[in-house]
């Protein structure tokens, strides 16, 4: 662990002394945060964060919502910092190049029936089978320093020391749940597992960039992977279950499902295993966008980008229109499709004053800013260093 | 400061701008507490729920074996099934064969010279004697014992200005085949005060040889005592005319499990009187009992013959005639000769009392009487010595009898209580269903009464009829019940009450289906 520790702050090290060797080098800084469910709008979300009552005309719009889709949460948040230097590497074409990266990942996603189960109750739909297969609920955080190499088109591959000091996943694999109308059985399945990271993990993971810029082309493409690596966590505790429980009800007396059985200090053991690991290896949520630009005219042009990954339970597709205004102005709108939520709108503005700096200002579902019924909302703020 | 500090000024001093990566950082999650963090009260909804609670059956073994916990109780099923009872009612206790007198021995060693000091060397042997240690006041002779829990409270105490090497070991009491011995060596006097040692040795489990050293003693116990100076310390003890060293031995509490030897001509009165059931679940009413066998049974387990004499017996309270009575019976020895305990058995037949035992109860006994009197080896030791008693299996008085299961049932009641611990539901709204089949031919009233600690709630009362299988023999009730009524602890009691209409046969299938769900609203509280 210690030699892990000590590769880290070299590789943070590296980097910033490598950084002080250079009169001047570009550089951004990009912060974000964003949030989004196809199911949860931001009335449900705001009770369940800051508290209240949930009236159940809230819980049934949002199973309305939902469908027969499984529903999903999800959240990401970070910070990304990414340099590279004007100083050629030995002569060759290649730069040195680097980046810190901070991110913060959520998922929670679950069928119908657990909704129903959970925020409503088993009481409306007497015998029904609820199905729980699938359900989950995660989260990761991790920061990944690298350094690496950059070529022409801003041409990118890093390879980084990652280090994860929190995980936790849990998820019914399999599970069903059903009482019978005259409410005389139940039977009720679930192989379900949690993992706990207890200890700070370390990993490596790779991050590149591929940038397709031909002047005789008239499109660009770009290909960016980032954070495809695995962590490895020193003790990762592992709860699971794997249980039917087919009952019309609790005998009085008896060894398994009776009133004296449960009453027993006993119970529930064999029902759950735990076991703690030693460095188990997880891999990291990576992510791959993939987005080409098309121009429409000289000044305005169109996007269309799809970004796959980072716990995503759906691909995102992105496509958008973009133009410039004046000399430092550019603007654009997009339409965004999947990922954890439903059909979205975006907005976008970026100004820069050439050899200086530029900021990019990113909106994802501006109505998601000041309304109830959104489902979600993002932000991300870029600052850039052109000097 | 460290050279990445360094660095890191420059770096941003180069970059000319204002960015505080710390504060940018520290910010981020100040933001992310605060969305996350900014939760200012509970959140809760509400869901209705229905599961099932319970599902059992009652069965006539289960009435009859929760009745009568410690006997055998089998339902022979058939056109009318027979019930067949067997199991002790009243067991004996005979103290004299159990129980061993404290018993306490002292040795003092003194020197046998006026004055000194003679000096002793390391390894010197004062005393080696061995001596039977007697137990005073057993009138039996006992030759064996294997004792069930016991001790043996022992002090040392020298005045000798030398290091005391004491061993006193008992070769006739074992432990797991090993011989007791105590070993204590004591230190040297300072002159002034004796030096002591004491403790207890825990004789539970103890095999004691009660032969003595010769082999053909009784109530005795082989030992034997050697007192040295101990030869791994190499000092001279000083020795004088006025120094002793005294050794006490103390058998306190024997009890016995297992007792060999003559056990004497023991005179046994007893006058017991035994509850036979469970009052809790005793069910009351009546009930015709026409039992094709009944017989009261005494098994003598002991090896040694007995002469036995009931005087009396009494079955709550009512007293019964019959012809045994009064009369000295001859029950012969146990067998023990396998290891397992063959007893002699002496019979009475219940169908032959006077008043009719069964006419005159048409119910369940709860309490029996018997008193009597008992001789042990009315005909002097004719074992040669070889009475056996193994306390875990006493003499005992056995009832056993068969029971055809027909006959005529009046308000022949069953109780049975469910005890609950309150829950915490809040905003509960619902209702307690209680669900009963009946699968026996004769018609159940039902009462019920769920009453609850909590002392401001009533206690909900509930009544309803089963019509006896087949037929309408399936009854629901529910019980409105809210957030105050889940909370409290409280005890469902239902009682149910058979009756026939003239006599019924039984085929011992019969069942009573009880089921217990419940249904209802309540908001789940998030912290």
């Amino acid at each position: 662990m210690k030699k892990v520790v000590q590769l880290f702050c070299a590789v943070l090290l590296f980097s910033t002394a490598a950084e002080a060797q250079l009169d001047s080098l570009p550089w951004k800084l990009t912060i974000w945060g964003q949030h989004r469910s196809n199911t949860l709008d931001h009335e449900l979300g705001k009770l369940f964060i800051q508290g209240g009552h949930i009236d159940r005309t809230l819980v049934e719009e949002a199973r309305t919502a939902q469908g027969a889709d499984r529903g999903a949460f999800g959240f990401v948040a970070g910070a990304d910092w990414k340099w590279s230097s004007y100083r050629q590497w030995k002569d060759t074409d290649l730069r040195l190049c680097g980046s810190v990266q901070g991110k913060w990942l959520g998922d929670i996603r679950w069928t119908p029936e657990l909704f129903d189960l959970l925020f409503m109750g088993n009481g409306g739909h007497l015998g029904r089978w609820d199905v729980l297969d699938g359900s989950r609920i995660r989260t990761t955080g991790w920061v990944n320093a690298s350094i690496g190499l950059e070529g022409k088109n801003q041409n990118r591959i890093e390879w980084g020391v990652v280090c994860n000091p929190r995980h936790f996943d849990a998820q019914i694999r399999n599970g069903q749940f059903y009482v019978d109308e005259s409410i005389d059985s139940l039977i009720g399945y679930i192989r379900a597992d949690v993992d706990v990271a207890q200890k700070m993990g370390w990993g490596t993971a790779i991050n590149a960039e591929w940038h397709f810029l031909r002047a005789e082309a008239p499109f660009a493409f770009h290909v960016r992977l980032q954070n495809l690596g695995v962590v490895l966590s020193p003790e990762l505790a592992t709860v699971s279950v794997d249980t039917l429980v087919e009952t019309s009800g609790l005998t009085f007396t008896g060894n398994d499902l009776s009133l004296e059985a449960i009453q027993s200090d006993a119970f529930g053991e064999g029902i759950v295993h735990s076991d703690t690991a030693r460095w188990r290896p997880r891999g990291l949520p990576a992510r791959l966008d993939a987005s080409m630009e098309y121009p429409l005219g000289p000044r305005s042009g169109w996007d269309f980008q799809v970004q796959l990954g980072e716990w995503m339970p759906l691909p995102q597709a992105i496509t958008g229109y973009r133009r410039a205004i004046g000399k430092n102005w550019q603007t654009g709108v997009q339409l965004i499709a999947g990922g954890w939520g439903r059909l979205r709108p975006a907005a976008w503005a970026r100004w820069r004053k050439p050899g200086h700096h530029g900021w990019v200002f990113y909106i994802e579902d501006p109505f998601g800013w000041g309304s109830n019924s959104a489902y979600g909302r993002g932000l991300t703020v870029q600052f850039q260093n052109l000097k | 400061m460290g050279p990445a500090s360094v660095a890191i000024k420059r770096f941003a001093k180069e970059m000319n701008t204002r960015v505080d990566l710390q504060r940018m950082v520290m910010g981020f999650v100040m933001a992310m507490v605060m969305i996350i963090g900014c939760k200012r009260e509970p959140t809760s909804w509400q869901i209705e729920v229905a599961l099932p609670v319970l599902d059992d059956v009652v069965i006539w073994s289960d009435l009859l074996q929760e009745t009568f916990e410690e006997s055998e109780v089998n339902i022979e099923p058939g056109t009318p099934a027979v019930i067949a009872f067997h199991g002790p009612i009243v067991e004996w206790d005979i103290a004299s064969l159990t129980q061993l007198p404290d018993t306490t021995v002292q040795e003092v060693l003194t020197p046998e010279f006026v004055g000194g000091p003679f000096p002793v060397p390391p390894g010197a042997v004062l005393l080696d004697s061995e001596e039977d240690i007697v137990f005073q006041g057993i009138e039996q002779a006992f030759t064996e014992i294997v004792l069930e829990s016991g001790r043996i409270v022992y002090s040392v105490e020298s005045s000798t200005n030398g290091y005391v090497d004491l061993n006193y070991i008992f070769p006739s009491v074992t432990i797991s085949d090993q011989a007791v011995e105590l070993k204590v060596i004591l230190p040297p006097s300072d002159g002034v005060a004796f030096q002591t040692e004491e403790g207890i040795i825990d004789l539970s489990g103890a095999r004691i040889d009660l032969t003595g050293i010769s082999g053909n003693e009784v109530n005795r116990i082989a030992s034997q005592l050697i007192i040295g100076t101990p030869p791994d310390i190499a000092d001279t003890a000083q020795v004088y005319g006025s120094d002793s060293i005294r050794v006490t031995m103390h058998f306190q509490d024997l009890m016995v499990q297992e007792v060999a030897g003559y056990f004497g001509q023991e005179s046994i009165d007893f006058e017991v009187n035994q509850q036979l059931a469970d009052s809790m679940n005793l069910p009351t009413g009546f009930l015709e009992i026409n039992p094709s066998r009944a017989t009261l049974e005494f098994h003598n387990t002991i090896a040694a013959d007995l002469r036995l004499q009931l005087n009396s017996m009494l079955i709550d309270g009512v007293s019964l005639n019959h012809p045994e009575f009064g009369v000295p019976q001859l029950v012969g020895r146990a067998d023990w000769s396998s290891g397992e305990v063959e007893p002699s058995i002496w019979q009475m037949d219940l169908l032959d009392t006077s008043p009719a035992l069964f006419d005159l109860l048409s119910y369940f006994p709860d309490e029996v009487g018997v008193d009597g009197e008992g001789l042990l080896n009315p005909l002097g030791d004719v074992s040669g010595g070889n009475d056996y008693f193994d306390t875990r299996v006493p003499p005992a008085l056995y009832l056993d009898f068969e029971w055809p299961l027909t006959g005529a049932v009046e308000q022949f009641k069953l109780i049975r209580t469910l005890d609950f611990e309150g829950t915490d539901l809040p905003g509960f709204e619902g209702n307690l269903i209680i669900r009963l089949t009946n699968g026996f031919p004769i018609n159940w009233d039902f009462a019920g009464v769920w009453t609850y600690d909590e002392f401001e709630l009533e206690p909900d009362a509930f009544e309803g009829s089963l019509q006896a299988f087949p037929g309408s023999e399936i009854m629901e009730i529910r019980i409105p019940v809210d957030e105050l009524r889940v909370a409290s602890a409280g005890s469902l009691t239902i009682e149910a009450a058979m009756n026939s209409e003239g006599p019924v046969s039984f085929t011992g299938m019969e069942r009573m289906r009880i089921q217990v769900a419940f249904e209802g609203s309540y908001d789940v509280v998030v912290q």
